[in-house]
């Protein structure tokens, strides 16, 4: 090996070493503080006491009336500020319409139904409040006199986010169902 | 024969030009006073010019004189070959070698690095705008960006049998509405978790669940 091989190889085996250092730094920097200190977690104080505990909630209900149409995007402005019929799957349907909007007091441990324009019934119960201040609820689909289109639907909601069943078959289109849970 | 084994041996030096300068006056004294001296002297050189035009016959006729030649016409007619410097044909391929392993350990700390800088923050939320569609097995799969219904029935998990229910697995992040469970015994359906926002609010996500008529 020549000498300026060698040196050639000293110099490239430093600047290695300073890459794996700055490597290695940026590892300690992204683990958390706990983990990076080798500290145990930390005891999670006890929570502040939170509001008084809700008893009734109050489901907005919109329905909508997806369709495909050869024509631009067209979303109801009645319909309100609601993304995610931007968003896949929802994007699907380039045209929403607003067909009716309700809304249902729903008391804890108490259902509230409405019939919708296909002549199924959505049936809400609000099972519960949450722990993080969002709402335990129960949601179902049944058509009178036959087997149910969704027999039971459980899920937890913040207040204001809204949830969505899509899928019922409608003119040449979908039913959505937009429920939004507000205090 | 008169003449020593010693003075035999001079007098073949002598012939073969071997005989140092100090001693070539003892020999040429030795010729000056014995005539089988010069017989032999003569024999000696006639022998000699004998032996080297017959060798240089025979070299010449063998193609002594080509000899390289003769070898690189060989190999022409298998192919040829280049002649190289073995020296200098070592030493590019250690260089090459050092520098493979040089670039090597360099890239592989580079890639280590951007690794480490690429790597999302296991604190932030959903990377991805596009939403995730849980199936009632409970896998999670990439939802199609912008299925029609009639797919979105066809790529739903078939649910015909009775008790078709199934527990959500939610995406990783924060989500503002999570489906405990779905419980549609006739009809097929999709959990969609779709982004609400995007921004600041990017970790917010909100569920479609799509059921199939």
């Amino acid at each position: 090996m020549t000498l300026t091989s060698r040196r050639r190889s000293s110099i490239l085996t430093t600047l290695t070493a300073a890459l794996f250092a700055v490597t290695s730094g940026a590892l300690v920097l992204a683990l958390p503080v706990d983990v990076a200190r080798g500290d145990a977690p930390p005891v999670t104080p006890p929570p502040p006491p939170g509001p008084p505990a809700v008893l009734v909630v109050n489901a907005e209900v919109m329905v909508l009336h997806a369709i495909s149409l050869d024509a631009p995007p067209s979303i109801d402005p009645a319909i309100g500020n609601l993304p995610q019929l931007r968003k896949p799957p929802l994007s699907a349907y380039n045209t929403y319409r607003l067909l009716d909007k309700r809304l249902l007091p729903l008391q804890m441990g108490h259902s509230a139904t409405y019939t919708m324009a296909n002549g199924r019934v959505l049936q809400l119960t609000f099972v519960e409040p949450t722990a993080d201040h969002g709402f335990h609820v129960k949601a179902a689909i049944n058509q009178p006199g036959g087997k149910a289109y969704l027999k039971q639907l459980e899920l937890t909601a913040k207040p204001n986010e809204p949830f969505f069943v899509a899928g019922q078959q409608y003119k040449d289109g979908v039913l959505v169902l937009a429920i939004t849970l507000r205090r | 024969m008169s003449l020593s084994e010693t003075e035999l041996i001079y007098l073949m030096a002598y012939v073969d030009g071997q005989v140092d300068a100090d001693e070539i006056p003892e020999v040429t004294a030795l010729l000056d006073r014995s005539d089988e001296a010069r017989q032999i002297v003569a024999q000696h050189e006639a022998m000699g010019d004998w032996v080297r035009e017959s060798s240089d016959a025979r070299a010449a006729e063998a193609g002594a004189d080509r000899i390289a030649g003769h070898v690189l016409a060989e190999i022409e007619k298998l192919g040829g070959a280049s002649i190289i410097d073995l020296e200098r044909e070592r030493v590019k391929v250690a260089l090459r070698r050092q520098r493979v392993r040089e670039f090597g350990a360099l890239f592989a700390v580079a890639a280590a690095a951007a690794a480490f800088w690429l790597m999302p923050s296991r604190q932030s939320g959903p990377v991805a705008d596009a939403p995730t569609a849980v199936t009632p097995a409970g896998s999670v799969r990439a939802a199609q960006p912008a299925p029609s219904a009639s797919s979105l029935v066809a790529s739903a998990p078939s649910t015909s049998s009775s008790g078709a229910m199934a527990s959500a697995t939610e995406p990783e992040g924060a989500t503002d509405v999570e489906v405990q469970s779905v419980d549609s015994p006739s009809h097929p359906f999709s959990i969609f978790y779709v982004p609400a926002a995007t921004g600041l609010n990017a970790h917010s996500s909100s569920v479609v669940v799509w059921i199939g008529e």
